[in-house]
């Protein structure tokens, strides 16, 4: 089976006045059909931007290479209208602020209506028709009347609701979640996550969930993916990763979560923060920060390798053979 | 809405009576008065006396403001001093040339600088941008007056046409009412465009950074329909509120303009009502440009509403 999608050597800079800023260096994973993949890191390691690259959102004045595979579609070397009939269609996407994300001056029918008129050719009947049962379908109570809605009058978790309708609305084989429960209450939270559970195993999405919540990832993952400054720092499934996290950076990150069951007297926080993309060390990039750092992580960065059958991790302590 | 509509229309009691006030009370604090001027400077005192009480202006100054109010609210304009005139059908008659001069000269701008405005916020920083925004600076530094003559001159030198002296308007002959207005309208059409297009960029290019925006474009639409069908509406807000000044603005009569293509709007037909102190076409036309002033915001607040659900009054 082909993986639904694969990510190779993807590079992402941005040009800004004439200085190339490579924020993304080499990241490569796949996210396999009716699998659900989590991307976590601290803000400004490169998730969203990761996301945005598969998009093809990120604008003009940006340089990408390497390889996004869709199924069995080469992404990069698309052009602007065969890359605008996968948005919304195959590939869809949720994003953080459901308060923002929608369109003010446009009611709720009408932006749910609008990938199913666009991407489906539904007419404009058929097309509120199907607006109507997938508000249903993302437990939309009274949804009949709030298709002529606007989103000022629905609650954040409505719009939330209305976000996922509008981006399930054809069907998408890959779905973009990108933080999609950060802005909402802890109760809400919960029942995004359900939903999306829900959906995923009802249409057999394939997920990406970007986040910088451990426990959203033990709740909905298969396979989780750890960025660190723009690179892959490790890569395990979700039970591997908590039971037995390799990177000192996944390590750093479990600790700083709250946990009932130890009594402590204050969490543990990584020290420091991610350094900036002009500023970046010259050996492992984790190495100012780290609490296990060694003579060679100051002088050369480490490959990210395989560690057992389901885990890889970029650390000087998994490839010290390699190293001299 | 009807409650905000009845209490708008209640608030122009006030503005109105505080216009009147001011315009009645400067105009009678300017030196010279009608009798004078029509009588020339060789007049005899007496003349102008006499002259003087069959005008009325003999009066105390509150029974001259109460007699013009007076009248006012019955709808009476009064006529005019010096030809003896109605006075009302001449605002009206001069003020369906003075609109159609507006109508014509806005579109003429907003035609211009809508498309460019976006054409630039979507290519900031690009030389289409700056073409745009230093064409724009032109616009709004050149005074009209000198657009004007420019046209004026050019059109004559070089293409030996003019403009038709006999004003028609565009119901009665819109093939030659087109070639009376065409001049003037593209004088004012630069100025109305200036404002709108530097309007119209810095609205888009707030409204293409938004949340909303990037939603659309991951819907799959096109740039036309993001740009279209996403921001134009999203941005319309502060373009329609500059428009609307400038049309309440325009409507007074563009005095430069009117003058200089001889058209005989209401701008020229209140400022020759200065000239020779005829205190009831002042007063009468100032008070009706007023009234257009605040009804044309009027109508761009109800607009607002129509653009932006999330506007209720």
């Amino acid at each position: 089976m082909t993986a639904m999608l694969t990510i190779d050597n993807l590079r992402t800079s941005f040009l800004q006045s004439g200085k190339k800023l490579t924020v993304i260096e080499g990241v490569s994973f796949t996210v396999e059909p009716g699998e659900t993949v989590g991307v976590v890191g601290e803000s400004g390691c490169g998730k969203s931007v990761t996301s945005m690259s598969i998009m093809q959102l990120l604008g003009k004045n940006v340089e990408m290479s390497g390889s996004i595979r869709f199924q069995d579609k080469e992404l990069l070397t698309l052009s602007d209208k065969e890359m605008q009939k996968i948005r919304g269609n195959q590939i869809a996407m949720i994003f953080q602020e459901p308060m923002t994300s929608l369109n003010p001056l446009h009611s709720i029918g009408k932006q749910i209506s609008e990938p199913l008129r666009r991407h489906l050719g539904l007419s404009k009947q058929a097309a509120k028709e199907r607006a109507i049962q997938l508000l249903k379908l993302v437990g939309i109570p009274r949804a009949d009347e709030i298709i002529s809605d606007f989103p000022h009058q629905l609650s954040g978790g409505m719009r939330q609701r209305v976000m996922i309708a509008m981006a399930m609305a054809c069907e998408p084989k890959l779905l973009i979640a990108d933080e999609p429960t950060t802005a909402l209450d802890v109760t809400i939270q919960a029942q995004i996550l359900e939903l999306m559970k829900k959906v995923r195993d009802e249409q057999g999405t394939s997920i990406m969930l970007i986040t910088h919540d451990l426990g959203v990832v033990a709740e909905m993952c298969h396979r989780v993916i750890v960025m660190y400054a723009g690179q892959i720092v490790e890569e395990a499934d979700v039970k591997g990763l908590f039971d037995n996290p390799q990177h000192p950076y996944t390590r750093g990150l479990l600790k700083s979560m709250p946990s009932v069951n130890v009594n402590q007297e204050r969490l543990d926080a990584i020290p420091g923060s991610v350094p900036l993309q002009s500023e970046m060390p010259r050996g492992c990039r984790f190495a100012p920060r780290c609490s296990q750092v060694m003579d060679i992580c100051h002088q050369k960065n480490p490959e990210l390798l395989t560690v057992s059958d389901s885990q890889k991790c970029r650390c000087w302590l998994y490839s010290e053979g390699e190293a001299q | 809405m009807v409650s905000y509509l009845i209490k708008r229309i209640i608030s122009l009691i006030p503005i109105l009576f505080g216009i009147s006030v001011l315009v009645f009370t400067i105009l009678h604090l300017v030196p010279g008065d009608p009798a004078s001027i029509m009588l020339g400077t060789n007049a005899t005192p007496e003349a102008i006396a006499a002259l003087h009480k069959s005008m009325g202006l003999d009066q105390p100054l509150l029974t001259q403001y109460l007699h013009w109010i007076g009248g006012m609210l019955k709808g009476d304009f009064g006529v005019s001093v010096h030809s003896g005139e109605e006075i009302l059908p001449q605002i009206i008659k001069r003020f369906s040339i003075t609109l159609q001069l507006t109508v014509f000269g806005v579109l003429i701008g907003w035609v211009l600088a809508i498309p460019f405005g976006i054409l630039s916020a979507i290519r900031a920083h690009s030389k289409t941008d700056i073409i745009v925004r230093v064409a724009t600076l032109l616009g709004i530094s050149v005074p009209n007056f000198a657009v004007g003559t420019l046209l004026l001159l050019g059109f004559s030198l070089y293409f030996n046409w003019f403009p038709p002296i006999d004003v028609v308007s565009f119901w009665e002959n819109p093939v030659e009412a087109f070639k009376v207005f065409i001049l003037p309208a593209v004088t004012m059409g630069i100025v109305v465009a200036a404002g709108v297009m530097r309007m119209t960029r810095s609205a888009f290019l707030e409204t293409m950074d938004k949340d909303f925006i990037r939603t659309a474009r991951a819907k799959g639409n096109s740039q036309w329909t993001v740009v279209i069908g996403h921001a134009f509406r999203n941005s319309s807000i502060p373009i329609v509120t500059i428009a609307g000044m400038q049309i309440g603005y325009l409507l007074g009569g563009s005095v430069i303009v009117e003058q200089l293509f001889s058209i005989p709007g209401l701008g020229q037909y209140i400022l020759e009502g200065i000239y020779q102190r005829d205190y009831p076409v002042v007063q009468g036309g100032v008070l009706f440009v007023a009234l257009v002033f605040v009804l044309v915001n009027l109508l761009i607040d109800l607009i607002y509403t129509w653009i932006d659900p999330r506007i209720k009054y």
